[in-house]
C-alpha cells in the first residue's frame, strides 16, 4: 500500500483525511444504515439463493391443493392454482430487485449524463436538456411510466424501461445542480486553466462530487421504482403470468381474498419490507452525507 | 406581481403545448404498426380497412404534419374518436373527470388533515420520542403500496365487516379509495411538513420572538404560522401531482368510475386516441393546479418580489 501512496497534496489533507474518517464513524454509528442495510442484504441473499430456498417450483400447478391455508407444508398457503405462495414470494424477490436495479440504472445513467452535459456545456445544450427535464418533472412518475407502457405494450421489460425513463428527471436535476456549483469553484477554474481536458474534469473533479448525492437519490429512488413497477404489474401492464411478481400475484388473487386472505397478505408484506428497507437505508445515508440535515437532527 | 403571473402563465401554456406534441408523437413508440395493433384485435381486417383506418387517424401523413394537425384539433377541443364505438374521446373523458377530481379532493383533505398536524407536532417536539414514533410511522406509510392497502381495506370493511358496499357509485364507495390515497399521502405530507417546520423553528425571527418573552402560543400564531403556510402550499402542490398518479391505480382497485379506469380499459384495448386523450386531460389538470398553487405562493410569501 505504502508504495502506491499518492504524492503529497496540500489541498487534500483537510478535505479528505479528517472528514473521511469522521464520515465512516458516523456511518457505522447510524442505526438507519444498519437496519436498512441488513434488510436489503437479507433480500439480496434470498434473491440469490431463491432456487435453493424455495421448497417448490413457483410455477407448478397443483389442482388438488387450491387455496389451501398456511400449513407446515405450505408456509404461506397456496394460491388459486395450487401454487406454493412461499416459493413464489421468494422467487419474486429476484424479479423485484432486478426490476429495481434496471429502472434505477436507466434513471441514474441517463440522468447523470443529462445533468453533466447540461451543466458542463451550458448554452443552448443546457437550455434544451434542462427544459426537457423540467417538463417531465411536472408530471408524477407513475403517469409517465403508465403513458409509456400504454404505447410500448405490457411486459416486464417495457415496465422496467418505462419506470426508468420516468425517474430520469430526479437524477438529472440533482446532477445538474451539483455541476453548477462545482464548475464555479476556484479549483475547477484552476484545473481548466492548467489545461485539463473535459474527460479529466468530469471524471476527476465532477464525479466525486456528484456520486454522494446520487447515492441518496438512487437508494430512495429504488423504493419508488419498486412501488411503480409493482403498481404497473398489478394493473396488468408489467410482469405477465406465470411470473411470480408480487404486484401481479396480488392482482391475480384479488378475487379470492375473502376466502383466502393469505393470498393478499404475503406478497404485499414482501413489497413493504423491500420498499421499507431502501427507504430506511436512504434516510440513513442522507443523514450522514447531507450536513444541513445533520445539524437539524442534532 | 402581474408580470409574474403572466410569465408563469406563458410557461404553463408552453408545457401544455409540449404535452400535446409529446402525446401526438407517443404513438410512434408503438413497436410495429399501430394501426394493425389496434384493428387486428377482434377481426381479420382487409388491407382496405387497414388503409381506411390509417387515413382516418391521419397516420398516412408525415410525422410533422400529424403533429400540427393533432395540435390544431386539440386546441379546438377535439381529442379524436375512440376506435371502439367511435365516441368522442373528449366527451367520454369529461364525463368521468368529475369522479376523479372528487376522489382526489377527498383524498387531499384526508391526507392534509392527518399529515399536517402530525408533521407539525413532530417538528415542534423534534428529537423526542413522539417525534421518533411519528417518523417511524411515516416511513412505514410511504412504504406501503396503495393497491395493497386498498385491497386490505376492501377485505376488511366491505367483505368481512360488510360496513361499506364493494361498489355502489355514491359517496359511500368514495370513502375507501379516498382513505387509501389519503393515508399513504398523509405520510409524505407529514415528512415534508416536519422538515419544512424544523427550518421555520430554527429561524432567527422565532428565536427573537421567544427571547423577547412572547408567550409560546403567540410565537406560533403570529410568527410561525405564515411561513409554515407557505411551506404547506408548496407541499400540497407536490402531493397533488402524486395524488393524480395514485388515483389511476386506486380507481382500478375499487372500480371507482373515474379517468383512471377508462385509462386502463383503453390501454388494454389499445385504443390509442383514448390513451392520448387521458394523458392530455391529466397533464392539463396538473398544470392548472400548479398555476393555482403558484398564485397562492406569490400571494403568501412577502420575501419574494416578482418582477
Amino acid at each position: 500500500m505504502a508504495a502506491t501512496a499518492p504524492p503529497y497534496d496540500p489541498t487534500n489533507v483537510a478535505a479528505e483525511e479528517l472528514p473521511r474518517t469522521r464520515w465512516w464513524r458516523r456511518t457505522a454509528r447510524n442505526r438507519s444504515i444498519w437496519l436498512g442495510g441488513v434488510l436489503i442484504a437479507v433480500l439480496a441473499i434470498v434473491a440469490l439463493l431463491a432456487p435453493v430456498l424455495a421448497p417448490y417450483d413457483p410455477t407448478k400447478l397443483a389442482a388438488g391443493k387450491r387455496l389451501s391455508p398456511p400449513s407446515w407444508e405450505h408456509a404461506f398457503g397456496t394460491d388459486e392454482f395450487g401454487r406454493d405462495i412461499f416459493s413464489r414470494v421468494i422467487h419474486g424477490t429476484q424479479l423485484t430487485l432486478y426490476v429495481g436495479v434496471v429502472a434505477v440504472g436507466i434513471g441514474l445513467l441517463a440522468g447523470a449524463a443529462i445533468g453533466i452535459g447540461a451543466g458542463y456545456a451550458g448554452g443552448w445544450v443546457q437550455a434544451v436538456l434542462m427544459r426537457g427535464v423540467d417538463f417531465l418533472y411536472t408530471f408524477p412518475d407513475i403517469l409517465i411510466a403508465l403513458g409509456l407502457v400504454a404505447f410500448l405494450g405490457p411486459s416486464l421489460t417495457n415496465a422496467m424501461v418505462a419506470v426508468g425513463i420516468s425517474v430520469v428527471p430526479y437524477y438529472a436535476r440533482v446532477t445538474y445542480s451539483v455541476v453548477l456549483v462545482e464548475r464555479n469553484k476556484p479549483y475547477f477554474e484552476a484545473a481548466t486553466a492548467i489545461g485539463a481536458g473535459w474527460p479529466r474534469l468530469v471524471v476527476r473533479h465532477l464525479l466525486p462530487n456528484i456520486v454522494p448525492p446520487l447515492i441518496v437519490v438512487a437508494t430512495l429512488g429504488f423504493s419508488a421504482a419498486v412501488l411503480s413497477a409493482a403498481a404497473l404489474s398489478f394493473l396488468g401492464l408489467g410482469a405477465q403470468p406465470p411470473a411470480p411478481e408480487w404486484g401481479k400475484m396480488l392482482a391475480d388473487g384479488r378475487n379470492y381474498i375473502a376466502r383466502a386472505p393469505w393470498i393478499l397478505v404475503f406478497p404485499g408484506l414482501a413489497i413493504v419490507v423491500t420498499v421499507l428497507g431502501f427507504n430506511i437505508l436512504g434516510d440513513g445515508i442522507r443523514d450522514v452525507l447531507d450536513p444541513r440535515q445533520r445539524r437539524e437532527v442534532r | 406581481m402581474t408580470n409574474y403571473i403572466i410569465r408563469r402563465f406563458i410557461v404553463a401554456v408552453a408545457i401544455l403545448f409540449a404535452s400535446i406534441i409529446g402525446v401526438s408523437l407517443l404513438i410512434h413508440v408503438v413497436p410495429g404498426d399501430p394501426v394493425i395493433m389496434m384493428i387486428a384485435q377482434n377481426s381479420n381486417p382487409s388491407p382496405e380497412q387497414i388503409e381506411n383506418m390509417r387515413k382516418a387517424l391521419g397516420l398516412d401523413r408525415p410525422v410533422w404534419e400529424q403533429t400540427v394537425i393533432y395540435l390544431g384539433k386539440v386546441l379546438s377541443g377535439d381529442l379524436g374518436r375512440s376506435i371502439f364505438g367511435s365516441q368522442s374521446v373528449a366527451m367520454l373523458l369529461f364525463d368521468r373527470l368529475p369522479n376523479t377530481l372528487a376522489l382526489a379532493a377527498a383524498a387531499m383533505v384526508i391526507a392534509t388533515g392527518i399529515g399536517l398536524p402530525l408533521g407539525f407536532f413532530a417538528a415542534y417536539r423534534q428529537g423526542t420520542w413522539i417525534d421518533s414514533v411519528l417518523m417511524v410511522g411515516a416511513v412505514l406509510g410511504v412504504s406501503i403500496p396503495q393497491f395493497w392497502l386498498g385491497l386490505i381495506l376492501l377485505l376488511f370493511f366491505s367483505l368481512t365487516l360488510e360496513w361499506l358496499p364493494v361498489a355502489s357509485g355514491d359517496y359511500r364507495s368514495l370513502l375507501l379509495p379516498a382513505v387509501t390515497l389519503g393515508v399513504t399521502y398523509s405520510a409524505i405530507i407529514a415528512r415534508m411538513t416536519r422538515s419544512a417546520m424544523i427550518e421555520v423553528f430554527t429561524e432567527d425571527f422565532i428565536r427573537t420572538a421567544r427571547a423577547k418573552g412572547l408567550p409560546e402560543a403567540l410565537v406560533l400564531r403570529r410568527h410561525a404560522l405564515k411561513p409554515s403556510l407557505i411551506a404547506v402550499v408548496t407541499i400540497i402542490a407536490v402531493v397533488f401531482g402524486y395524488l393524480m398518479g395514485g388515483a389511476v391505480v386506486v380507481e382500478n382497485v375499487f372500480a371507482w368510475n373515474g379517468i383512471g379506469r377508462i385509462a386502463l380499459e383503453s390501454i388494454n384495448r389499445r385504443d390509442y386516441p383514448m390513451i392520448q386523450g387521458f394523458i392530455l386531460v391529466f397533464a392539463t389538470v396538473i398544470v392548472l393546479i400548479s398555476i393555482l398553487i403558484d398564485l397562492a405562493y406569490a400571494w403568501l410569501d412577502p420575501r419574494i418580489t416578482y418582477r
